[in-house]
């Protein structure tokens, strides 16, 4: 880009500007700026075409009434921003409060939570593993903390199949694979809340999380009976579908101030139509995803 | 002015902090139409432009807390998650964004040759716009369609303004180009 180009944006974006606000027509500007004229009422005339092109009216009034009722009223029916955190802790005692009754009804306090944090789906002890992480959850101060969170309980379903499917107890696989699709389907709701690319759980840090467990994922179906198939090819779909909507989200973000993405970029892989056919094919999916810095969302 | 009415964000945003549903009601008012305009500038029907902003500013208002300015706008914030929801959006309904359905109305009394043959100038505009690279394209819906000034359309992008000026003046160079590629007659 030479100084000229700079000179000719300055011109047009001025011409624009007036153009606009209705002070000039095009041919005031041509005559003002007669020497240039000649590159300028092109441009001036396709700006105009564009915009005619595309009619972009105000939000009909009464839309924008409603719109306004229906956001107060959906505010109130949620927890004050200024409340948050009595809220959080009201959750919190709300919780803690499960776990001590879960405790004292199975008679004895020693040991239990501990039990509890190996239990697998099916076991008694497994109702109180899940009391626990919701109440992680609800101690969450940002979005980022949960996602953190939901990450280490996505992992923690996949382990939890893992050992299900090696202990030849394929019955309670779906309890397992519904709580990974519970936590994944969170992280995605959280995804406009996160960064890009920077600190412990960006997207670009999901994306590749979501890849490694998608390999975990065709590891367990490889091995899995028959019965457990249909459950787990909906869980690997899952996993990839939201992969890709992470990378889709990152590749947004990165269009905007950064180069274009890199092209040595892997997609995302289909899945294999047989169960552990493409294994290994893989190798840190997401890490390879170079792209320039995206400006921050704020965040805590 | 940008200067100003960004101030006066700042003041806003800082009384629905602390709860004041007025002031969060008053920074609806002022940044609906430019997110429901938006919307409607990536081809989201108008009714689901409505529940577009609807998203945006609950997610907003949910995000309050977490939210510091860091010389980053409000306007700015909205903007970025408006388009964080329309992925969601192209997402669950696999929704072509850049459409090019023609949104101008017929004229009245008109001559109908006239009208085929300006609606035909018009979609083959829409559709030079829609070959354009998403940058280029992102440029032209804010600074043109949304008629933003220049200096808000940096801070929402992320660019500088004489990056943005350049990128606007490469973006109709191309349209142009496109659009006498498309058709002499342009």
């Amino acid at each position: 880009m030479d100084r000229s180009d700079h000179r000719q944006a300055e011109i047009l974006d001025a011409c624009l500007t007036r153009l606009m606000s209705g002070s000039a027509s095009v041919d005031d500007l041509l005559r003002a700026y007669p020497g240039d004229a000649a590159w300028l009422k092109p441009l001036l005339h396709s700006a105009r075409q564009a915009q005619q092109a595309v009619s972009l009216p105000a939000m009909p009034p009464e839309a924008k009434l409603a719109g306004e009722r229906r956001l107060q009223r959906q505010i109130r029916s949620r927890t004050p921003v200024a409340e948050v955190s009595r809220g959080k802790r009201l959750r919190l005692a709300f919780a803690l409060a499960s776990i001590a009754l879960g405790i004292a009804l199975l008679g004895s306090a020693s040991g239990i939570a501990y039990a509890a944090e190996s239990s697998l789906p099916g076991d008694n002890l497994y109702s109180i593993k899940q009391v626990i992480e919701q109440a992680q959850l609800t101690l969450s101060q940002t979005a980022e903390d949960e996602a953190e969170l939901l990450v280490r309980f996505s992992e923690e379903r996949l382990r939890e199949a893992e050992q299900l499917s090696a202990n030849g107890r394929p019955q309670d696989l779906p309890a397992a694979l519904e709580g990974y699709r519970q936590a994944v389907e969170r992280l995605v709701g959280l995804a406009d809340q996160l960064p890009a690319e920077e600190g412990g759980e960006s997207l670009q840090a999901i994306a590749g999380q979501l890849g490694r467990q998608a390999e975990v994922l065709s590891r367990i179906r490889a091995e899995a009976p028959q019965a457990a198939q249909p459950g787990l090819l909906q869980a690997l779909q899952q996993s990839t579908r939201n992969r890709a909507t992470f990378e889709k989200m990152l590749e947004v973000r990165g269009r905007e101030t950064g180069p274009p993405s890199n092209p040595g970029r892997k997609a995302t892989p289909a899945i294999p139509e047989t169960p552990g056919a493409g294994q290994g094919q893989e190798k840190n999916p997401g890490q390879d995803q170079g792209r320039g810095r995206p400006p921050e969302l704020p965040s805590d | 002015m940008m200067t100003s009415v960004h101030s006066d964000d700042s003041r806003l945003v800082a009384q629905a902090k602390r709860g004041d549903e007025d002031a969060f009601a008053e920074l609806y008012r002022r940044y609906a139409d430019s997110i429901y305009r938006y919307a409607l500038s990536r081809s989201v029907p108008p009714a689901d432009a409505e529940d577009v902003v609807s998203t945006v500013f609950l997610k907003a208002y949910q995000s309050l807390p977490g939210y510091h300015e860091r010389g980053w706008p409000f306007s700015a914030y909205l903007y970025r998650i408006a388009r964080n929801a329309l992925v969601d959006l192209y997402r669950r309904d696999r929704r072509e964004i850049l459409g090019d359905e023609p949104l101008e109305r017929p004229e009245p009394g008109a001559d109908v040759d006239n009208q085929i043959a300006r609606r035909a100038q018009l979609a083959a505009v829409r559709q030079a716009l829609a070959g354009l690279p998403e940058d280029y394209q992102e440029v032209i819906r804010l600074r043109l369609l949304l008629e933003l000034p220049t200096a808000t359309v940096a801070v929402w992008m992320g660019r500088k303004e004489g990056a943005v000026r350049v990128l606007l003046h490469r973006a109709l160079q191309s349209l142009r180009s496109r659009m006498v590629q498309d058709d002499g007659s342009v």
